[in-house]
């Protein structure tokens, strides 16, 4: 029986600041608005628990962006686009890289230990990276939030931002997983902080037994915050620039923690140095980003597989290092290690590429933002991976952007006056698309629809299955799949608050993989192998050296992409360090 | 940092397995202890309030007395310094009972003082108000509370009520301070006064755990255990074990965090002792506390640690010795049987020299030491170890003498 | 990766309000079955980051790997103190390692 609307109590709550996502960037954006005035309201609308929420879940072992002492926030921006095919906005990362450590040592100064060398510096993992032991920087995170007097909303899923006349955003809807409630929080502004998307391409370990969330990206961000945006007009950037990226096999874990860490080298079952042998030219062990990510996958088509990270030459007391740091990250890897009884020392650890993710902190898609990371909605702001530019971010960059949406914010709270005219029609039309699919009657089930969605993805628009191989007729059929799966989620029914959770994923997800292939379509080259492989466009388009973005139209639903130039501050060429 | 200083007690010579002299020199070289005294007799001292003031002029903010044990003096002692220091920045390191009389071997009885007053010094350290210095209940650190209402349902006095928003707020008054839900907090975010969990384990990291012999870390309940040790101590019993021991209010206060952090930091095993159930003073103490030790022996063996390691040890309430009975004196009427007052005597058929006897055996369990059966004795069969007829003649003529 | 709940050590965190595995699960997986215990409604889409596990007073929680994954009966077992772990892995042959994680400042 469908429900009746009606029955469903509904909760209205008003605030100065709503933070969408109570992640990293969510965390920091709230502590730095308290921070500047302690008499704000400040809400966190969070589809889980502060405490655990997002991708630090599990904790983190290092600091892959931090100013090291002796280097310049002009070395980093040139570092930071040499790795993406020199394809960023400078302007926003400058102004991130100045209030990144800050983040970090502030986080040690509540808590968190940082990893110290013989000098009391912090320990240099690589050139920007640092040693964290970060098991509970979450839990640490939150403990600051709640102390600094933010309102935590736990286990409320946000489905839509809230819109007055002039399509100004001034707060969001949502419903509580737990509670059943329907939720309209009105803000004079608004954070959006959800990260970024995964789960949108099928994993190659997701075979129907237990495996479908062994991925590396959090399976619970699933682009609700592009999702919003998308839906209210909101401009998007690069989400051409996907996170491919060689992980360990099987587990889908973190790689960077062992090759950046402990030296190891990539080879293939030949036992050749990969980048030095195969990659030489694109130059060996300092090549791009996307190429690292991405030649294992090639070897592997090449024959020359499996590639692993060569793990043999370490010590007893490095291996153990090793585990440790992974024990702060991902603790269960040292488990998987365990359960196949592998000693690395004698058998390295296999690589392999992952399910693609839209994550913008590791490239540059993701909202397009303005430096005080105003989106081109009035009223919203964005920070951390679902903000869009700055690729390498990671988490302090993430951090960094939580405190500038939070002083943007509060700058632009200044000019708003009174209360927003929000339309009894929109809140009834948004109460009944968010609890429609809650019903015992026939239908499809929102795991069904996931399924089909990531399959076609990972076949039709370059998944890992694909070796990341996509072409104009895979694509297209591809966008016109997505259509027909939008408009059949008008069938998609759950059966209880977690699986209406799950439609309203699967619908956000859908958003995203729209506007994704839409891009994929667009950018007609092969600017990063691996992120984006045109079969019929193998070559860089040097008219393509600019921004792909796009805007849905809110009426018509039509996607319009366009470019944007790029524009240079830090002089050098773009494409080396 | 603030300077720390330490009171030691020689107690009028009742400590002369421990030696002084190298306390004080271990204690000097470390730069954070600005003062070091010795006193011969700290509670006869009328000069304490001069002696504090004259620590508080060389820089002590932070004090440990090191004497007899807090059972016996805290009071009197945290009485004359409190006007001086701030009293939770004074804590009583136990090295008479508990080192000098526990342990025969001088070195060994030395060492161990000297590590109770590392102890003490840690606690000391690390003894800040988060909250739970502004009343004289429990505390709990609302912002990290996730309501798990824990605390709430296994207090014993149900003085935990729920604020307006939903989080546990302990009632002065009602509280009795028994840390049962501090033991029980999932979180680790609940304190007493002056017991915190951080403070305790500072204590654990002072401890040597590379010495040779197994140590064993004790947290025993305020009230019964750790008094029974002091009181065996002073009797004169003495343990082989290599024994640290952490007064606790009541065992059902011990958070399994610490018990994990003794083990982590290289504990060979950790005891919790206490009161025997159905007679534990809050009632639940006990039960709370062997519960947590069961579900953490099961991690220990899933750790592939064994689980004997950590243990549950229950001490009767009474102290008094049982009635004991003689065989060969005991003519089998039974009266003491209809007298007894706890049903602790029942009627025992004994094969001896050939023939059958009845006699008045004793159920220990049930025996409270009253001794109103020995005194309806004819056969003088009954007698209470403690209470010798000739001892309690022996107390009524010095009595007299007054 | 399912978390599996160890049923004797379980109390449902008394049941008074939701179990602590459930208030702290990103993936909202974890809620109170009928027993009265913890249980995991869809293993399938657990990501093992181990939160529940962590956070369980009674230590009744196991997160174990996928059989696509690991071999059978390899163990992590983190024995949680005030602001250190002791890990403990154990491997398909019976091999123990311990890791003395600090994962706090005081």
């Amino acid at each position: 029986m469908p429900i009746n609307l009606e029955d469903i109590e509904e909760i209205h709550l008003r605030t100065d600041v709503l933070i969408i996502g109570a992640g990293n960037a969510g965390c920091f954006a709230a502590i730095e608005a308290k921070r500047l005035n302690p008499e704000l309201k400040v809400t966190l609308m969070e589809k889980a628990h502060i405490d655990r929420s997002g991708c630090l879940a599990g904790g983190m072992d290092a600091i892959n962006t931090y100013i090291k002492k002796g280097r310049t926030i002009d070395e980093f921006v040139r570092w930071s686009r040499s790795q993406v095919g020199g394809l960023l906005r400078e302007d926003l990362t400058i102004n991130m890289a100045e209030l990144i450590n800050q983040c970090i040592e502030e986080w040690e100064e509540w808590g968190m230990p940082i990893k110290k060398d013989e000098n009391g510096e912090y320990l240099a993992r690589g050139k920007w990276d640092i040693a964290i032991q970060g098991s509970e920087m979450k839990v640490i995170l939150a403990e600051k939030t709640k102390e600094l007097g933010a309102e935590v909303l736990n286990r409320v899923v946000a489905t839509n931002f809230l819109l007055d006349e002039n399509g100004a955003v001034r707060g969001a809807m949502g419903f509580g997983v737990r509670d059943g409630k329907f939720y309209v929080i009105e803000a004079k502004a608004t954070i959006i902080a959800t990260g970024g998307a995964g789960g949108v391409y099928k994993p190659y370990t997701n075979d129907g037994n237990d495996c479908h969330h062994q991925i590396w990206y959090s399976p619970f961000n699933t682009g609700a915050g592009y999702a919003m945006g998308i839906r209210a007009g909101a401009e998007m950037t690069t989400f051409e620039m996907r996170w491919a990226s060689v992980r360990t096999k099987d587990f889908n874990g973190p790689i960077d923690t062992i090759s950046v860490g402990y030296n190891t080298p990539m080879i293939n079952a030949k036992g050749e140095k990969i980048l030095q042998t195969h990659y030489a030219a694109k130059g060996g062990e300092a090549a791009p980003r996307y190429i690292r990510a991405n030649a294992p996958m090639e070897e592997w088509l090449a024959g020359r597989g499996p590639c692993y990270v060569d793990t043999r030459h370490m010590t007893p007391k490095q291996i153990k290092e090793l585990k440790g740091d992974y024990l702060n990250e991902r603790p269960t890897f040292v488990l998987f290690l365990a359960a196949r009884a592998q000693d690395i020392s004698q058998e390295p650890i296999e690589v392999y590429g992952s399910d693609p993710y839209i994550v913008g902190g590791h490239t540059a898609s993701g909202y397009w933002i303005d430096p005080d990371r105003s989106t081109s909605l009035p009223g919203l702001f964005a920070c951390g991976d679902v903000a869009g530019g700055v690729p390498n971010k990671f988490v302090g960059g993430c951090a960094a952007e939580g405190l500038l949406s939070a002083r943007g914010a509060l700058e632009y709270i200044k000019g708003v006056n009174g209360e927003a005219a929000i339309s009894r029609d929109q809140l009834k039309a948004e109460k009944e698309r968010t609890f429609c699919f809650l019903s015992d009657q026939d239908g499809i089930l929102p795991r069904e629809m996931e399924e089909r969605l990531q399959r076609l993805m990972d076949e039709y628009a370059g998944g890992v299955h694909q070796f990341f191989r996509m072409n104009e007729e895979r694509l297209q059929y591809a966008l016109r799949e997505i259509k027909i799966l939008k408009d059949q989620t008008k069938y998609l029914v759950a059966k209880d608050l977690h699986e209406l959770m799950s439609a309203h994923e699967v619908l956000d997800r859908l958003e995203v993989a729209e506007v994704l292939v839409k891009h994929l379509l667009f950018r007609r080259e092969t600017r990063w192998p691996g992120w984006q492989t045109r079969m019929d466009y193998p070559e860089v388009d040097p008219n393509l050296d600019c921004f792909v973005n796009s805007q849905k139209g809110k009426e018509t639903g039509e996607i319009k992409v366009f470019t944007r130039p790029y524009v240079q501050v830090v002089p050098g060429d773009r494409t080396k360090p | 940092m603030s300077g720390f200083g330490v009171l030691l007690c020689r107690c009028n010579g009742q400590m002369p397995n421990i030696d002084f002299e190298r306390i004080v020199s271990v204690l000097s070289k470390d730069k954070k202890i600005s003062s070091v005294e010795i006193m011969d007799r700290l509670c006869l001292d009328p000069v304490m309030e001069e002696l504090a003031s004259q620590l508080k002029a060389s820089g002590v903010e932070r004090l440990v007395v090191a004497a007899c044990s807090p059972l016996f003096n805290k009071k009197l002692f945290i009485g004359n310094l409190a006007p001086v220091f701030n009293p939770h920045f004074i804590e009583i390191a136990n090295i008479r009972e508990q080192c000098s009389w526990l342990v025969t071997d001088h070195k060994e009885a030395t060492e161990k003082a000297l590590e109770s007053i590392k102890m003490s010094l840690a606690k000391v350290r690390k003894s800040k108000n988060v909250g739970n210095w502004d009343r004289n209940c429990a505390f709990v650190l609302k912002n990290k509370c996730d309501k798990c209402k824990r605390c709430v349902t296994e207090c014993p006095n149900q003085a935990i009520v729920l604020d307006s928003e939903g989080f546990p707020e302990p009632q002065e008054g009602k509280c009795q301070l028994c840390g049962i839900c501090l033991g029980g907090c999932p979180l680790k975010i609940i304190s007493l006064p002056d017991f915190r969990l951080e403070e305790i384990s500072a204590m654990l990291e002072q401890i040597d755990y590379s010495v040779r012999e197994p140590v064993v870390v004790s947290f025993m309940c305020e009230r019964h255990a750790y008094l029974e040790l002091d009181t065996l101590a002073a009797k004169g019993y003495r343990t082989k074990a290599n024994l640290r021991t952490i007064p606790v209010p009541c065992t059902g206060a011990v958070n399994t965090s610490i018990i994990n952090d003794a083990i982590t930091f290289g504990a060979d095993g950790v005891v919790l002792v206490g009161c025997n159930a159905s007679q534990c003073k809050h009632r639940q103490g006990d039960i709370l506390a062997k519960a947590r030790l069961t579900n953490l022996q099961d991690t220990l063996q899933r750790m592939m640690l064994e689980p004997e390691r950590i243990a549950y040890l229950s001490l009767s309430e009474n102290y008094t010795e049982k009635c004991q009975l003689d065989i060969e004196k005991c003519s089998g009427c039974m009266v003491c049987s209809t007298v007894c007052p706890f049903g602790a005597i029942e009627a025992q058929t004994l094969e001896h020299n050939g023939e059958k006897r009845l006699i008045a055996a004793r159920v220990p369990q049930a025996c409270r030491g009253c001794g109103i059966c020995a005194g309806y004795c004819h056969s003088a069969a009954c007698w209470l170890p403690d209470s010798q007829d000739q001892e309690i003649l022996g107390l009524i003529d010095r009595a007299m003498e007054w | 990766m399912p978390p599996k709940v160890i049923l004797e050590k379980c109390d449902g965190c008394k049941a008074e309000h939701e179990p602590l595995c459930e208030q702290v699960c990103p993936g909202n997986l974890m809620t109170l079955g009928e027993n009265k215990k913890a249980k995991c409604r869809d293993s399938r889409d657990c990501w093992d980051c181990m939160s529940c596990t962590m956070a369980c007073p009674q230590g009744a929680i196991e997160t174990r790997l996928p059989y696509q994954l690991g071999y059978y009966p390899a163990r992590l077992t983190p024995l949680m103190g005030t602001n250190q772990i002791t890990w403990t892995c154990v491997d398909i042959n019976g091999k123990v390692e311990r890791f003395v994680i600090k994962n706090r400042n005081d």
